[in-house]
């Protein structure tokens, strides 16, 4: 008898201190989540009443010249992922010593990741201005580069992104390779060492597949983020993108607050979900090959 | 003696290249910061100068004066503070019934907040925008900071590994003791959780701080806006007048610059805790 009033009150009291939570998953998760699934098969403009057109959404969406030049875009900007994991990695490598002064190190390159991107983002602006920006000056000056007219360049402005967004986030997943690199036993290799194993053999075979879990953490988390990319792109382009900047957050953005076209902003936003679980798939298959646990 | 000798010397290059790129890296901030002070005629300058010849103090006091910035520091320091106390207060409470006690249905929730973690937020922006209309919430900050009352579902896991790490005896003496799940949890795993709750706090101040969509969204008026949205907006308005705008950038970075610098050591291993969880 007393056990089952204990075992009442502890239910009880858990979702007591359960609740805030729980009212969140309501109104800010779940609910939001469901009503989001009506409006992809919704028109709606917000004014009028809603109504249900089905897959038409979609249909139209399939259509849309736009949006596919958005995907292309955000595909072209994800190559910034590789980029960034690939100087990341290198850096942690040479930054992973005991000494001070490479933590002093990881905390300088650590600062554009830290700030706020719309702030960097307007730096960036400015250091890439193509008559008086500080690069376009250091490339003529130091390499007789005539630099490009990089964000007013169809073919440099999604380069460009990629520059700001790799420079922002190199800081970050150095710190990330960091932990992953000191989880690996040094004792592994103090005996490559004494199997004659030269710096990139240990690089190579020893350092890059035990560090692969880590490596596998920054890919699929970078380009998670990555698809999802605003910030960067709407300052960039001074809220303005054209058919060769913008990207697929900005057009769900633009037809959900800009043109209160809910149901399309809403589909776009699954499609966006759906490419997003897709590749993440996919990068776990992969992982199931390459990526080796200690 | 003579390998360790050139292998010091072979640290010292390391250090000294690793050290110009870090330099390169923060140029951007360097150049944001002298841009800020120099005079209309001075920015546009070729070839361009890296020292301001006179140093234009000014730029500040008329960036105040054309724009809100106060305003808007303002906000976004109640945004950002406001949220951290939603966010530290609902998630320690939620995390620590997750971690430690047990009730019907727990795996069940666990598995939900594991799931809503995934979802991408874009996905109930819209729905929630509604909501936020009908509550006649536009404009206002309330649709940024109160969900955060409800509990961040990231730091609510992070919280969660850490209050079970904690040795159980702790809890197990407390309650033979007669302690209540609420005195355990207050008198025990709060303080003995601080520096993860320490880190918590600052990544989400500093996301707060940053957060730019949300901001965009929700605040029209110029006076509502926070320092992401304002500065944006700033960036619309000022063709040209590249020194006001750097003032902005400055103003909008250095508050996240110093606390950074103030609380690396917490930040760092915040983002450390990330790659262990994987």
């Amino acid at each position: 008898m007393i056990k089952k009033s204990y075992r009442f009150i502890e239910n009880l009291i858990g979702y007591i201190f359960l609740s805030p939570w729980l009212f969140g998953l309501i109104f800010f998760g779940l609910g939001p989540l469901i009503f989001s699934i009506i409006l992809c098969f919704s028109e709606w403009d917000l004014i009028s009443a809603p109504k249900l057109i089905g897959f038409n959404n979609f249909l139209s969406l399939l259509e849309d010249e736009l949006f596919w030049k958005s995907l292309r875009n955000t595909l072209l900007f994800s190559f910034s992922v590789p980029i960034s994991t690939f100087i990341s990695l290198f850096f942690a490598y040479l930054m992973n010593r005991p000494k001070s002064i490479f933590s002093v190190l990881r905390s300088i390159y650590f600062i554009p990741s830290v700030t706020p991107a719309v702030a960097n983002t307007v730096v960036w602006v400015w250091l890439l201005h193509p008559q008086v920006g500080i690069i376009n000056y250091l490339l003529k000056k130091f390499f007789s580069i005539q630099g490009p007219n990089w964000l007013g360049d169809p073919n440099w402005i999604i380069p460009s992104l990629i520059i700001i967004a790799v420079w922002g986030a190199i800081g970050y997943n150095i710190v990330l390779f960091t932990a992953g690199l000191q989880a690996i036993d040094p004792q592994i290799y103090e005996a490559a060492e004494i199997d004659g194993a030269n710096k990139w053999q240990i690089f190579f075979k020893i350092t890059i597949p035990l560090i692969s879990p880590t490596t596998f953490f920054v890919l699929v988390t970078s380009f998670i983020w990555s698809f999802q990319v605003f910030d960067i792109s709407y300052i960039a382009t001074n809220g303005r993108p054209d058919e060769h900047s913008l990207t697929i957050v900005y057009y769900l953005f633009q037809n959900a607050f800009q043109y209160f076209k809910i149901g399309k902003a809403s589909a776009i936003a699954w499609i966006l979900t759906l490419i997003i679980g897709f590749v993440t798939y996919i990068e776990f298959k992969i992982e199931k090959k390459y990526v080796f646990y200690q | 003696m003579n390998k360790t000798k050139l292998e010091g010397i072979n640290n010292l290059i390391l250090i000294l290249i690793l050290f110009g790129i870090g330099v390169l890296m923060l140029l951007p901030f360097i150049w944001m910061f002298f841009t800020s002070l120099k005079d209309w005629g001075e920015i546009f300058k070729f070839p361009p100068t890296l020292f301001p010849s006179k140093l234009r103090w000014e730029n500040y006091k008329e960036l105040f004066q054309i724009a809100p910035v106060i305003a808007w520091l303002k906000n976004s320091l109640f945004l950002s503070i406001v949220s951290t106390i939603g966010v530290l207060l609902s998630s320690s409470i939620v995390a620590f019934a997750f971690a430690m006690m047990n009730f019907k249905g727990k795996g069940f929730w666990f598995s939900i907040l594991l799931l809503t973690m995934m979802v991408p937020f874009h996905v109930t922006m819209i729905p929630q925008y509604i909501l936020f209309r009908y509550l006649g919430w536009i404009n206002t900050l309330k649709p940024l900071w109160v969900p955060t009352f409800t509990g961040a579902p990231y730091m609510i896991f992070l919280l969660r590994q850490f209050y079970r790490s904690v040795p159980n005896s702790y809890f197990e003496s407390a309650r033979i003791d007669g302690a209540s799940f609420w005195q355990i949890f207050y008198r025990i795993y709060v303080p003995l959780s601080l520096p993860v709750t320490v880190t918590v706090a600052l990544l989400t101040f500093i996301n707060q701080w940053n957060y730019f969509l949300g901001p965009l969204i929700y605040l029209n008026d110029i006076n509502k806006m926070t320092i992401t949205a304002g500065l944006s907006f700033l960036q619309g308005q000022s063709f040209g007048y590249w020194n006001y705008i750097m003032a902005g950038s400055t103003i909008a970075v250095l508050p996240i610059l110093l606390l950074f610098l103030l609380t690396q050591k917490y930040i760092i291993e915040g983002i450390m805790l990330q790659a262990g969880l994987k």
